[in-house]
């Protein structure tokens, strides 16, 4: 009797979890259109967004059209992909590397994204071709990373992190370089802003870009989350019950360095975010990464979007989130560690 | 005979140079319990490895049902053989029941998630050891005895015909040794197979029908506990002199001079 009422009681806890993290994100999206220099009432916000999928008259002015199509819909969107897309990544990472201390750029993408835009700041190439080559400079540090690894016998897990270790602060190396050689005036400080890491550059078309190879890893990594939990138990382990380890690492690496690289494209460099909501997802939904992985996405988004809007209106000019993230992430980190929570004993 | 296990000649090395074991022969019935004894670093962990499909031998041949598990698909070879490793953790904390669902992974395709029979499936593993009360507990925070049993638990939802366990009872107190081998010979009774790494010569008579030890890289003897487990093979194993007694009728037991 009793234990049946447990079981209830746990099941009523679940659907609560489970309906909050649906409907947060959806609130938040909504809420985040009325938040902004330019005052749109939630009716104005409604009708903006509905008029367009439904034929109905308004007197809306232009301007909030504007607003809430061109400047807020593509921020919102890009801070919801952006948060989603670094969580989810670290989780699965930190899943495949049996690590909780493993963030997304652990094998180099940040560095090689961070250095592919700097190089095109450099080179005065226009925000669309800035975006495009940090994204595939992402990729070329993680590949980098990932056949280096690979050339060794033995444990490729360890090698693959130090490898990543190694092919980070040689990017970064690249990125002082550039930096030492830009126009102090000009050059520079774009490059040292893009690096802290803001939303505030981006636009309907860089969102639009990022979205197939954002679909692609989310979708793969969803499919296959289950196997992650055989997988974090170690690789023999996993082996043993018929996973076949380096193929599924491959797998997640791919779909990890993808999402990475387009959210850093957009966004720039933003720390914590990868490493701090997974754990913060643990203990709310558990290890368990058939649960944990939606989640992720929904808290990650919800996480960036609330920074976001605090980033572009609490002060009179923008805080880069990069920096913010950061204020917010290493003291919760740190909260986390002195709790020692069950997840990482 | 209902032959499931065949070892045939088999050879391993690590580097291609030094041999860990070298022409190893071994055939394991349905219902058997084989007890590998011998000392540190003769390559019993490596063997079972090898068996396991984890390690590849270097010659030789390893049969299951009478396929070659060099031309098997892992995830066939998985659902034939389940493993319990010597020492086991896990970073995450998941719930033993999750721990336990894990051994339906090589039934399920890399896109799937399990489902209602694989939630029955474990269950009735968990229910049959006895563990229904660990189910919601949390496997990073139990004992190193009721880790054994989840494991074991898995292993039963892996639903695998042979059972190769590395030193089951080696981190476990004296009664959950006991249990561990009580659990290991109803098992075999229900006709699964057991191949198991052991240092405890008692454990070979309490449980095992075969004993084969292991000593430098090759098979020194082989056969059933009591023919094995002698006076004599025990000195030559370990270096230390035993006297195998007479409990009654039907055990023997191995015990350990008094040391000088």
């Amino acid at each position: 009797m009793e234990k049946s009422e447990e079981m209830n009681r746990a099941k009523i806890g679940s659907i609560t979890t489970t309906t909050a993290l649906i409907v947060l994100p959806i609130l938040l999206f909504l809420g985040s259109f009325m938040i902004g220099r330019y005052p749109v009432s939630p009716t104005d916000v409604l009708v903006a967004i509905g008029s367009v999928f439904v034929p109905i008259k308004t007197n809306l002015s232009p301007a909030v059209y504007t607003v809430v199509w061109d400047i807020r819909l593509p921020r919102i969107a890009a801070a919801m992909i952006v948060g989603a897309a670094l969580s989810i990544s670290g989780a699965s990472f930190q899943g495949t590397f049996q690590n909780p201390l493993v963030s997304p750029d652990i094998l180099g993408v940040s560095a090689g994204a961070g250095f592919g835009a700097a190089m095109a700041i450099l080179l005065s190439f226009s925000t669309v071709m800035i975006q495009v080559t940090a994204f595939i400079f992402g990729l070329v540090a993680v590949s980098i990373t990932y056949f280096f690894s690979r050339s060794f016998k033995g444990d490729t897990t360890l090698m693959m992190v130090l490898g990543g270790i190694a092919v980070g602060s040689l990017f970064s190396a690249f990125i002082s370089c550039i930096k030492y050689v830009a126009d102090p005036e000009d050059k520079l400080p774009e490059i040292v802003y893009w690096l802290m890491g803001s939303l505030s550059t981006v636009d309907t078309s860089s969102v639009v870009m990022i979205i197939i190879p954002v679909f692609i890893g989310f979708s793969v990594l969803l499919l296959v989350r289950w196997r992650l939990n055989v997988l974090s138990m170690g690789d023999e382990e996993a082996q043993s019950l018929g996973v076949n380890t380096e193929k599924l690492r491959l797998v997640v690496i791919l779909c990890c360095t993808l999402l990475t690289s387009a959210a850093v494209s957009i966004s720039g460099i933003i720390g914590w975010v990868g490493l701090v909501i997974p754990h913060m997802t643990r203990m709310i939904v558990g290890p368990d990464h058939r649960k944990l992985l939606p989640a992720t996405i929904s808290i990650g988004a919800v996480f960036l979007l609330l920074v976001d809007d605090v980033c572009r209106t609490a002060t009179s000019i923008e805080i880069p989130l990069g920096i913010l993230t950061a204020i917010i992430g290493a003291p919760f980190f740190i909260y986390l560690l002195k709790k020692g929570y069950e997840g990482w004993s | 005979m209902n032959q499931i296990l065949k070892v045939d000649n088999a050879s391993f090395s690590y580097n291609g140079k030094e041999k860990i074991f070298e022409g190893i022969n071994l055939e394991v019935n349905k219902s058997d319990v084989l007890c590998i004894l011998g000392p540190n670093g003769t390559g019993k962990s490596t063997l079972i490895k090898c068996i396991n499909g984890l390690l590849n031998l270097d010659s030789g041949n390893i049969f299951l049902n009478s396929t070659n598990i060099s031309e098997m698909a892992k995830t066939d070879l998985a659902k034939m053989v389940g493993y319990i490793p010597q020492s086991h953790s896990s970073t995450f904390a998941f719930s033993v029941f999750d721990v336990v669902l894990m051994g339906r992974a090589p039934h399920l395709n890399v896109t799937s998630v399990p489902g209602r029979k694989d939630f029955k499936i474990a269950d009735k593993a968990i229910e049959s050891l006895g563990i229904s009360y660990l189910k919601d507990k949390t496997y990073t925070e139990i004992s190193g005895g009721e880790k054994q049993m989840v494991l074991l638990a898995r292993v039963l939802a892996q639903e695998p015909k042979l059972l190769l366990l590395d030193e089951p009872t080696s981190h476990l107190d004296f009664g959950n040794q006991i249990r561990t081998l009580d659990v290991i010979n109803r098992l075999s009774q229900n006709g699964l197979s057991i191949v198991m790494t052991s240092h405890y010569p008692d454990h070979a008579f309490l449980s095992s029908n075969k004993v084969a030890i292991m000593k430098d890289g090759g098979i020194m003897d082989i056969g059933e506990p009591e023919s094995v487990v002698t006076e004599e093979n025990m000195r030559k194993t370990y270096g230390i002199d035993v006297k195998v007694i007479d409990m009654d009728d039907s055990r023997k037991a191995c015990i350990p001079m008094q040391i000088k």
